[in-house]
């Protein structure tokens, strides 16, 4: 769930200790790992599935919502390969509409996070004066209470919908990449070429910009990586509560909601999309652990 | 450590403000008229106004402010709720012991296993055992809690029938058994009054949501003590401590956990929010009749003082674990300061 | 110095063709090849070298220290008629510590950080000297725990250590280095060991601590009848308190003699390197150096490994690796040179 992210910012910390630049032909490397090897393709897919969800799915206008009320609650069948729910539409094609939400808000929550709180920790880290001070209490007052509470809180400020729901995550996201950010430029900017840089009389920017920032990249892409998956789960856990994608739209996480009365006997309305957000869930994880641990071990 | 303690407390003390200061904005940006919403649907105009008053919603905000402190502090007053109509507070006393049961088994599960499993996969590094472990982690902590749930009463109920598929007690035990009501913790209250019949079938009921609730953490808790360890397995203390004819066992369990230990205790206490968190969606699809299922019937009705309330009580506890698990680190890591 | 007596003696630790590979990223790297020397009784031996040249692999791996998943170990270390490098991990827990005792580079680093110093002297106290502390119980008639401290207190103040009660509630962050360093010495002589491997044990210290440190060790040896392995880079230290030197470079010992021998007539043109690269007072002329590089050890120079560095380089060099030759009494070297003159040639480098 959310609030791995401890332990991702750990995992990032590890790596970066490591290495300070990622070195791209280590990832060649890295797919040479089957499981690794094997999650990228996964997320190829899905990534695909979600791009072209209108052309490849079977009933498309029935991903995007349509009622098929008599073909409702059918097993797995050579027509609807992964059957019908209530309201009779292919689950393939709801499954394959719900992927946008999941992987686009995934990625959207966790690259705006990731652009609001790595300038924040850039600055806080390098000035560590009133306004470093003050970022870094907003910081740790977000980090002081579960992340997915104040996503709920504020999705229900915001009222319920797929984009106030990335909203209200983003919110409690970006402070996670502020304090990973700070922590690493307190530990670097007073190694021998920063302060050579400021010798030279660099201006701050150049030296954020140009010295300090090449020298986080390491763990912040590691916890990018690490981070779309509790980002997708977040999703999930919004739009289960009725807080993110609003009926008719396809989402995976609101699909499960609405399977679950149906759990003992029309288990696939309810196991498909959960399956499916496990499996890209997993796919994410694996590949961001790989990525951590080649970045880790290749000394 | 006398400095240190008093430091840690009245920092605790400053983020429980922060908190309710935050909720009381909370409560106020919510969208709708809160008068309105107190009313409840159909209410003339001065129903409404009257309402207004009464809620002290026409004062100034600092005003309200205020009020909404002094209630908070001096008579632990969250409001009434909207779906119960009965104080919050009281609701929330109520429904805190059946959760209590559930997250503190999970809790202790998910620590003594994910411990465990993560000692020993790092005293077994690199070999098939440790690999499915890595595997199973990985599964775990990718899991949607809500997927879990619905997954195991598909297996464990529908398919295997070993485990009934929701609520608390057998609906027939609850008249032939009743469980009296002394602590409202049901294991306690069954066990003290004898009635072993209902603690066994309580017991019956619990493994599911349980497990449900410690798998993710266990997986956490489990990948993080392998990590640590094996980090702390690499430093000169330790070849230092092998070199003076120490065994492996010792040097894992003794000299090497110990050290290791820190970081894993931070995420046990964030478990605690973890577990809490999850269950709201546990409760729910288990019939559980916890805070979880409080809240989540809460959120699903709009019912903003118990979504208040809630939002109170499950920070306040964030809180009070982060500082606990932190002076507990301090205590077992000298080098914390 | 009596160097003939040293030599009729059975030798303490025997190493014969010690052989460490490691396995890295980019294929097996041949850490040590062919490691020959023995450590005879209440002798100090200094192996020297630089950085890379083997000297704490060769230590690590007189008590099979070295990682097993990532290194391979071959050749014979004996020890009192074990070979070290085949015996099971029960037996080899009952050597080290037991009868080698091993001080690290880094004291602080050395010593475990949550425990106090109390806590892990006692520990190791119940492991080596189970007996003693029965004896000790008898005499004073005093609780185990109360005769522990006891025989901590009385082995911390053998190394020097004052203060010793508030010493024990410390943790390893709240001592100095040169305290810690003490600390690690005692722990190491627990156990009254015939060998203790000092790995780079002062080279973190500063020069008057190192001082200290080193009058100890002198000190452990004659007392005690320790037999000590010095590991340095630095021949300042190793000329002060050794019997004999061991100069190590890439994997081999280049050359191995009594200290006296070493710095009057160094044989290989490596030692002569090093000997001249040492500043002296009142030197005028810019200090000489070893030019070039340790060569990479996973794709070594075939042949003689200081061949590239040589300026003495013969067709032979290139193709064979020099055998240890005996030049005088207990001096060898290996190097082709001295094949048929075991005569010291003036070298320049």
């Amino acid at each position: 769930m959310a609030d791995n992210r401890t332990l991702y910012t750990d995992m990032a910390r590890a790596a970066a200790r490591e290495h300070r630049q990622v070195r791209w032909f280590e990832l060649k490397r890295l797919l040479k790992r089957k499981s690794a090897g094997l999650a990228l393709i996964i997320l190829c897919m899905t990534f695909a599935a979600a791009l072209f969800a209108p052309w490849i799915s079977p009933y498309p206008e029935q991903g995007r919502g349509d009622v098929n009320v008599e073909h409702r609650l059918l097993p797995p069948s050579s027509d609807y390969y992964l059957g019908t729910d209530i309201y009779g539409r292919d689950m393939l094609s709801r499954v394959i509409f719900g992927s946008r939400i999941s992987i686009f808000g995934g990625i959207c929550i966790v690259i705006s996070a990731a652009l609001i709180g790595v300038p924040l920790g850039l600055w806080a880290g390098y000035n560590e004066g009133v306004s470093g001070t003050l970022i870094m209490r907003v910081v740790e007052l977000f980090l002081s209470f579960p992340s997915t509470l104040i996503g709920m809180a504020i999705s229900l400020i915001l009222g319920a919908g797929w984009y106030t729901a990335i909203i209200a995550l983003i919110i409690p996201w970006w402070p996670w990449y502020t304090r990973l950010v700070q922590g690493e430029v307190v530990s670097i900017k007073h190694m021998l070429y920063v302060e050579a840089a400021r010798m030279l009389g660099y201006g701050r920017l150049t030296i954020i910009f140009r010295h300090l920032l090449p020298n986080i990249l390491t763990p912040v892409i590691v916890m990018i990586l690490l981070d779309l998956g509790p980002a997708i789960i977040a999703i999930g856990l919004l739009s289960f509560l009725g807080l993110g994608t609003q009926a008719p739209m396809a989402d995976w996480g609101l699909m499960v909601w609405e399977g679950a009365p149906n759990i003992l006997n029309e288990w696939w309305i309810a196991i498909v999309p959960g399956t499916a957000m496990f499996i890209v869930v997993i796919a994410f994880n694996i590949f961001g652990d790989a990525l951590k641990d080649a970045l880790d071990s290749s000394t | 450590m006398i400095l240190f303690l008093a430091k840690r407390f009245t920092g605790l003390i400053l983020l429980l403000v922060a908190l309710s200061t935050l909720v009381f904005f909370f409560t106020r940006s919510l969208p709708g008229d809160v008068a309105a919403l107190y009313i409840g649907g159909n209410a003339k105009p001065e129903q409404i106004e009257r309402a207004r008053i009464e809620l002290g919603l026409d004062k100034p905000l600092v005003v309200q402010y205020k009020r909404y402190m002094e209630r908070l502090i001096f008579h632990a007053d969250m409001g009434v709720s909207l779906r119960t109509h009965r104080p919050v507070f009281q609701d929330l006393l109520e429904k805190i012991p059946m959760s209590f049961e559930l997250v503190f088994w999970a809790l202790l599960f998910a620590t003594l296993g994910g411990v465990f499993i993560g000692v020993i996969s790092a005293y077994h590094h690199g070999t098939p055992f440790d690999g499915a472990v890595k595997w199973f982690t990985s599964a775990a902590v990718s899991i949607p809690i809500f997927f879990l749930a619905l997954l195991l009463q598909l297996i464990f109920f529908n398919i295997l029938g070993w485990f009934p598929l929701q609520g608390r007690i057998d609906s027939f035990l609850e008249f032939t058994h009743p469980i009296a009501h002394v602590t409202g913790f049901s294991m306690i209250d069954t066990l003290i009054t004898g009635n072993f019949q209902a603690f066994f079938n309580v017991l019956w009921h619990m493994v599911l949501p349980v497990a449900a609730l410690l798998v993710g953490p266990l997986g956490i808790i489990a990948r993080l003590t392998r990590s640590s360890l094996l980090e702390v397995m690499q430093q000169d203390f330790i070849l230092s401590a092998r070199a003076s004819g120490i065994s492996e066992p010792v040097l894992f369990f003794y000299y090497g956990l110990r050290n290791a230990l820190s970081p894993v205790l931070t995420v046990i206490g964030l478990s605690v929010a973890l577990i809490l968190m999850a269950t709201f969606y546990v409760e729910m699809i288990f019939n559980w009749p916890g805070i979880g299922f409080y809240a989540l019937a809460g959120i699903m009705s709009l019912d903003y003082p118990a979504i208040t309330g809630i939002a109170l009580m499950v920070g306040a506890i964030y809180v009070v674990a982060n500082t606990l698990t932190d002076i507990l680190r301090r205590v077992i890591d000298p080098r914390i300061k | 110095m009596d160097n003939t007596r040293t030599m009729t003696e059975h030798p303490m630790l025997q190493i014969k063709n010690l052989a460490v590979d490691f396995n890295t990223a980019r294929g097996q790297a041949h850490i040590l090849e062919g490691v020959d020397f023995e450590l005879f009784p209440k002798e100090i031996l200094a192996l020297v070298g630089e950085t890379g040249s083997g000297k704490s692999v060769t230590a690590k791996s007189i008590l099979c220290l070295l990682p097993k998943s990532l290194s391979q170990s071959t050749g014979e270390v004996w020890f009192k008629k074990d070979n070290l490098l085949t015996l099971s991990n029960g037996k080899l827990q009952k050597i080290r510590g037991h009868q080698i005792s091993m001080v690290f580079q880094n004291p602080q680093s050395s010593i475990n950080p949550v425990f106090t110093l109390g806590e892990q002297i006692s520990r190791l106290i119940r492991l080596y000297l189970p007996d003693q502390i029965e004896s000790v119980m008898k005499l004073n008639n005093c609780s185990r725990k109360k005769a522990i401290d006891t025989i901590a207190e009385e082995r911390l103040n053998e190394v020097g250590l004052t203060d010793v009660q508030r010493l024990l509630k410390s943790y390893a962050g709240q001592v100095s280095g040169g305290m810690a360093q003490r600390y690690r010495i005692a722990l190491a002589l627990l156990s009254s060991p015939k060998i203790l491997i000092a790995d780079e044990a002062t080279s973190a210290l500063d020069v008057t601590v190192q001082a200290h440190i080193l009058k100890l060790m002198r000190e452990i040896c004659q007392k005690k009848k320790t037999a000590i392995l010095f590991i340095t880079h630095d021949l300042g230290i190793a000329a002060q308190i050794c019997n004999r030197v061991a100069v190590m470079y890439s994997g081999r010992i280049v050359e191995i003699a009594p200290t006296e021998d070493i710095f009057k007539t160094p044989y290989h043109p490596y030692t002569q390197g090093l000997l001249k690269a040492v500043p002296k007072l009142g030197q005028k002329e810019a200090l000489a150096y070893v030019p070039g590089m340790i060569p990479d050890l996973a794709n070594p120079p075939k042949g003689c490994r200081f061949h590239p560095r040589c300026t003495y380089t013969m067709d032979v060099c290139r193709r064979r690796k020099p055998p240890m030759t005996a030049v005088g009494l207990s001096h060898r070297v290996a190097c082709f040179l001295y094949d048929n003159h075991p005569k010291p040639r003036k070298v320049e480098i």
